[in-house]
């Protein structure tokens, strides 16, 4: 039996779920380096032109346009919003970028995308040829590369991204490389593809790299972690107003099957 | 057979048609430039009337009673929905009456715009401003899609001016039509425009909030109180069924059974 006010309700529960479990994950990573919230985008559905309900016409000429009826709501996708995360002191090769940039570290081809991917979580240290990476588990090298010369005392950048190592008996600092960004004209059509990096995608359009502090690069700040920019509050308030709403579909569930109910018992 | 009996029908009709559209206002509490629509019943005349028939002194009593009730066209309540702030600049909110156009591609008919109040924008691979939900171009006030300049960040004014570097870069078209709450509802939060609406379509005056977005105008509370509401006015009319029921079977059963 066709019951449009359960799959109309049926339609809520399941796009709220998936805000619950959007707003979940947000809420997991809110003390993750570099990561960017995500929202759950909801459209309505279609909507069925239906004839007058109540006594039929036997003319058929009573029935006005525009009577209609709508299918419920779905998910239209995820976004990702860029809003500048908090900087938090950190340590000398931790480095934060304040602007639209994107770190470029390199990537085996199985991730499925193309070499390059891209990150916000400047949380890098050497790895044992000395090459600057970012310190998660894969140790992903960071593109151009940049290698510090072993005997380094300390290691200095620049905002423009200049790297200079400074090495004992020598008064001057060696410059060791070169620290470029990437921007996308739409960074909200990037792909998240999990430890802190994102994909080029088509929606995304190429990536424009250049140097800190040029034109809308953004500019980068050493000693510095960008901190998530999860909003604990906005996400706790957005958890409770999405389970109430979730509460209230599944009592138009209730409400529609005490219909049907009363229905089946027409008959005695 | 009893009248009552298809006047309380078209009563439990009429209450399930109501759930059927309040929950679709439910199920979209959340979402985003979201208008709901109103139910709205009337009551009906009798077949006579409706048709135009000649008046037999006999109807008279009959007549008094109507012939139940009947759905009116959904209308639309364009309240203000609450602004939320999301701090993305893509994202607008409009205050006041009117409307975004955009652009359906896959309406070859007309020249295919659509209205909206759903303000999440994204830019496209050519540097267009488009909706991040369906991916239609957001139009100007020349009805052209709207292309940025550069990858500089984008200010929108409360006027729909664009701007990037300080520079306007284009307008956003924002319309209001003489009869928004009879515009055809598509999905995807769009509204159609009727050839007639189009035609007499005016520049609106609503402000542009940028990083804000327009929640949905469901009043939840009042949604899940109406929904009940419906459910119960279907229970009551089915038992005004029952009732002319079990009067007809006394009627056969009882009354016509030889002691």
């Amino acid at each position: 039996m066709a019951n449009i006010a359960l799959q109309s309700a049926a339609t809520g529960l399941g796009a709220l779920n998936t805000r619950m479990d959007v707003i979940a994950n947000n809420i997991a990573n809110v003390n993750t380096a570099g990561f960017k919230a995500s929202r759950a985008n909801f459209q309505d559905l279609l909507y069925q032109e239906r004839a007058q309900p109540g006594v039929e016409n036997a003319n058929g000429d009573q029935r006005p346009t525009g009577l209609y009826v709508g299918l419920g709501v779905k998910v239209s996708g995820t976004q990702v919003t860029f809003e500048q995360g908090p900087l938090i002191e950190g340590d000398d090769l931790d480095v934060a970028i304040e602007g639209r940039g994107f770190f470029q570290v390199q990537v085996e081809d199985s991730l499925g995308v193309g070499g390059i991917a891209y990150t916000r979580a400047g949380n890098f240290t050497l790895n044992k040829d000395g090459d600057l990476v970012l310190a998660s588990d894969e140790g992903r090298v960071l593109d151009p590369g940049i290698n510090v010369p072993a005997d380094a005392i300390s290691v200095e950048i620049t905002s423009s991204g200049k790297v200079i190592a400074y090495q004992p008996g020598q008064s001057q600092g060696t410059d060791v490389g070169q620290i470029e960004l990437a921007v996308f004209v739409n960074p909200a059509g990037l792909r998240q593809v999990g430890e802190n990096l994102f994909a080029e995608s088509d929606a995304s359009g190429e990536p424009i790299v250049g140097q800190p502090t040029d034109d809308n690069f953004g500019r980068v700040r050493q000693g510095y972690l960008e901190g998530s920019n999860v909003d604990p509050t906005r996400e706790l308030v957005e958890l409770i107003r999405t389970q109430r709403a979730f509460e209230m579909n599944s009592q138009t569930i209730r409400a529609a099957d005490q219909a049907l109910q009363t229905v089946a018992q027409l008959r005695r | 057979m009893d009248y009552g009996f298809y006047i309380a029908t078209s009563g439990a009709l009429a209450a399930k048609h109501r759930q059927d559209v309040l929950s679709n206002n439910l199920a979209n509490v959340e979402t985003t430039g979201f208008k709901p629509n109103v139910v709205l019943a009337r009551q009906r005349v009798s077949a006579r009337e409706e048709d135009g028939l000649n008046h037999l002194p006999s109807d008279a009593l009959i007549e008094r009673l109507g012939a139940g009730v009947l759905m009116e066209p959904s209308r639309i309540s364009h309240a203000q929905g609450r602004l939320e702030r999301t701090g993305n600049d893509l994202d607008i909110a409009l205050e006041g009456k009117g409307f975004l156009a955009v652009r359906d591609g896959a309406d070859t008919s007309g020249d295919g715009v659509r209205f909206t109040r759903d303000g999440r924008m994204t830019i496209g691979p050519e540097r267009e401003l488009i909706l991040s939900s369906t991916g239609m171009p957001v139009l100007d006030t020349n009805n052209r899609p709207i292309r940025l300049a550069d990858d500089a960040p984008v200010a929108i004014d409360r006027d729909g001016a664009i701007r990037q570097n300080g520079e306007v870069v284009a307008r956003l078209g924002l319309y209001n039509v003489p009869d928004p709450d009879y515009l055809p509802k598509m999905g995807d939060n769009l509204f159609a425009v009727p050839p007639n609406q189009y035609q007499s379509r005016e520049a609106s005056s609503a402000r542009v909030n940028q990083g804000f977005l327009e929640s949905s105008a469901t009043n939840d509370i009042k949604m899940m109180i109406d929904i009940q509401s419906a459910a119960g006015d279907f229970g009551t009319n089915i038992a005004m069924i029952r009732n002319f029921d079990t009067l007809m079977d006394r009627a056969i059963n009882r009354l016509g059974r030889v002691a």
